[in-house]
């Protein structure tokens, strides 16, 4: 079940991402050489963008890559920090289902009013909708994480980083 | 002001509780603006902010200047910018030290990521140099300390994300990024040379390279030189736009990786996965500082210290350097960028409240944010290297690195004294 997640969050990432950069290519060179722009590409690119963030968010949490502050773990005793970590890991969780739920509410009020994209008409609800559940997919990440601390590996510099800095 | 300073409180608390800083930025964000400005909005503005971060066209510079730099470190392109430097620069005492800060400058010129510079770098410049009998404690300071020439010489992800927030021109703040980068460069190699002045064993010098073979190692980066003068050109030039050009950017290091034949399928699928995981991380915290920052800047404390420091009638060349004391202080002990992400809805209507030039705060930022990555205790390029190279002791990686860090502080104070290096070269862009 979980590496069928991981898969699948994964290969929607690693594909949204790769056509965000063909679209940019094929609308950019296509503007400035022919003159003639993708129809609509700016708006297929933040609907990916949201595919890329939110099919993301459960492979970071799964990995244990969100930056935290751990300098003082080796002052802890092992209980202290199993008990440290299962708060931590629920506090995760209550946040992301508590966003999984506002981003709920905000699909349906967009759903309500139909709400599309300015040029090619697409209905956003949809994506709310996903950006949603896939925050409550991290947010039982966050869960099983808090019930198997074995799942959480170390942050992930040994494995070729690409941080943020 | 009050409010605010508890809010503060509660992020350092919670942070030290371990709690993920973004979440921790985010919770106290959350309760802060309800606490001040009722649940209902609140909610609805959290939901807004998520959604407006999520479709967000121009944000998607992000993960696309994330992305070329893998590509390009996975095409092994590092190996060459090495030995290009090393076969110029080998034959002095120290050479090898010297090529890797070059190497990583060249490197940074594709990469926006410092961590990943240095990584990329302890793969290929360490074996070189303790083949050659280098001194642990020079080569892993060397490549801590070029690794963060990846940030400040453009394409950098904390100049991306600096511009996103406070709303500043991205490719003016590239531009602005090359002479302190070059700057930076220059001291870091005067720091090698006295290293190697003092202890002449730590640094040997290496063979002279033919100029035959120096023509050799230049012919193998011309595909990349070109993809950089495209990039960056085009997006100096106003061709196209910061995220335009990462897109490029990212086909033309896929197209190039592509044609080096060091792409397979499952790499392919990695290297997008690894810069999806990369971008998720990031907004996380973007979002979450974007919260905190709305809670901020709903309390007093952004005009009542503006009116303080002005009632304080200090020059306001010894604010910012204050601020920049702060900064490098807490980079010792803090994560940068949640460091940067959260002291800028403070900090930055300062600044211009003081009728500096937005751009040139920028690269102070990227040149503390270089500082902390590098000083002990908390630095993560140490930390990666610490990781990557599992026989050299922490304490050597520390011992090593402490002149860079000097060396990069008085980088700092140039830049912060003669505002030029920064803003001449952007004065060019419209």
């Amino acid at each position: 079940m979980k590496r069928l997640l991981e898969w699948l969050c994964a290969s929607l990432a690693a594909l949204a991402l790769f056509a965000i950069m063909i679209l940019t290519l094929i609308d950019v060179v296509g503007r400035k050489l022919l003159s003639e722009s993708v129809p609509g590409s700016l708006e297929l690119t933040e609907l990916l963008m949201v595919v890329v963030i939110f099919a993301g968010l459960p492979l970071v949490s799964l990995a244990g890559e969100h930056v935290v502050f751990d300098s003082i773990d080796p002052w802890l005793s092992r209980t202290v920090r199993r008990v440290q970590g299962l708060l931590v890991e629920g506090a995760c969780a209550a946040a992301l289902a508590g966003i999984a739920w506002l981003m709920w509410i905000k699909g349906s009020q967009m759903l309500e009013y139909g709400e599309t994209t300015a040029q090619l008409k697409l209905l956003k609800a949809p994506f709310i909708y996903g950006m949603s559940v896939l925050c409550g997919v991290t947010a039982l990440v966050h869960l099983l994480l808090a019930v198997s601390p074995a799942a959480h590996r170390r942050v992930g510099v040994d494995e070729a980083p690409g941080a943020g800095a | 002001m009050i409010e605010a300073l508890l809010g503060f409180a509660g992020v350092f608390a919670l942070a030290l509780l371990r709690l993920p800083l973004a979440f921790a930025m985010g919770f106290v964000g959350f309760i802060g603006l309800g606490w001040v400005r009722g649940w209902g909005p609140t909610a609805a503005s959290a939901a807004q902010v998520v959604y407006e971060t999520g479709f967000a066209y121009t944000l998607s510079v992000v993960p696309l200047f994330i992305l070329m730099g893998n590509f390009v470190a996975r095409a092994g392109l590092a190996h060459e910018l090495f030995r290009l430097a090393y076969s110029f620069i080998g034959h002095v005492r120290g050479g090898l030290a010297h090529a890797t800060i070059l190497a990583c400058a060249g490197f940074g010129a594709i990469c926006g990521s410092s961590i990943a510079t240095a990584a990329t770098m302890s793969k290929v410049a360490y074996p070189s140099m303790k083949k050659l009998g280098y001194a642990d404690y020079l080569s892993t300071g060397v490549i801590a300390a070029g690794g963060t020439l990846g940030i400040m010489i453009p394409p950098s992800t904390i100049m991306v994300i600096y511009g996103i927030v406070t709303e500043t021109h991205i490719g003016k703040l590239f531009a602005a990024g090359v002479i302190p980068g070059l700057l930076c460069a220059g001291l870091l190699m005067v720091g090698v040379a006295w290293i190697t002045w003092r202890d002449p064993q730590a640094g040997p010098a290496g063979e002279r390279s033919t100029w035959r073979e120096r023509l050799v190692a230049l012919r193998d980066i011309w595909g990349v030189a070109l993809l950089v003068v495209v990039v960056l050109g085009g997006i100096y030039g106003g061709i196209f736009t910061a995220t335009e050009g990462a897109g490029i950017g990212a086909s033309g290091a896929f197209f190039f990786a592509l044609a080096r034949r060091r792409l397979t399928w499952l790499m392919l699928r990695e290297v997008l996965v690894e810069s999806a995981r990369t971008t998720a991380m990031l907004f996380t915290i973007l979002i979450a500082a974007m919260m905190f920052s709305s809670f901020v800047n709903f309390t007093s404390m952004p005009d009542d210290l503006k009116r303080w420091i002005t009632t304080m009638g200090l020059p306001p060349l010894a604010i910012v350097g204050a601020m920049m004391v702060i900064y490098v202080l807490l980079g010792t002990i803090m994560e940068e960028l949640s460091m940067v992400l959260l002291t800028i809805p403070v900090f930055f209507p300062i600044v211009t409240q003081l009728g500096f030039d937005p751009v040139w705060f920028g690269v102070l930022i990227v040149l503390v944010v270089q500082i902390g990555l590098i000083s002990p205790p908390v630095g993560m390029n140490l930390f990666v290297l610490n990781s990557l190279l599992k026989d050299v002791a922490l304490k050597q990686i520390f011992r090593g690195v402490w002149l860079f860090v000097a060396m990069l502080v008085v980088a700092l104070a140039i830049v912060l004294e003669f505002q030029p290096l920064a803003l001449w070269l952007p004065s060019f862009m419209k």
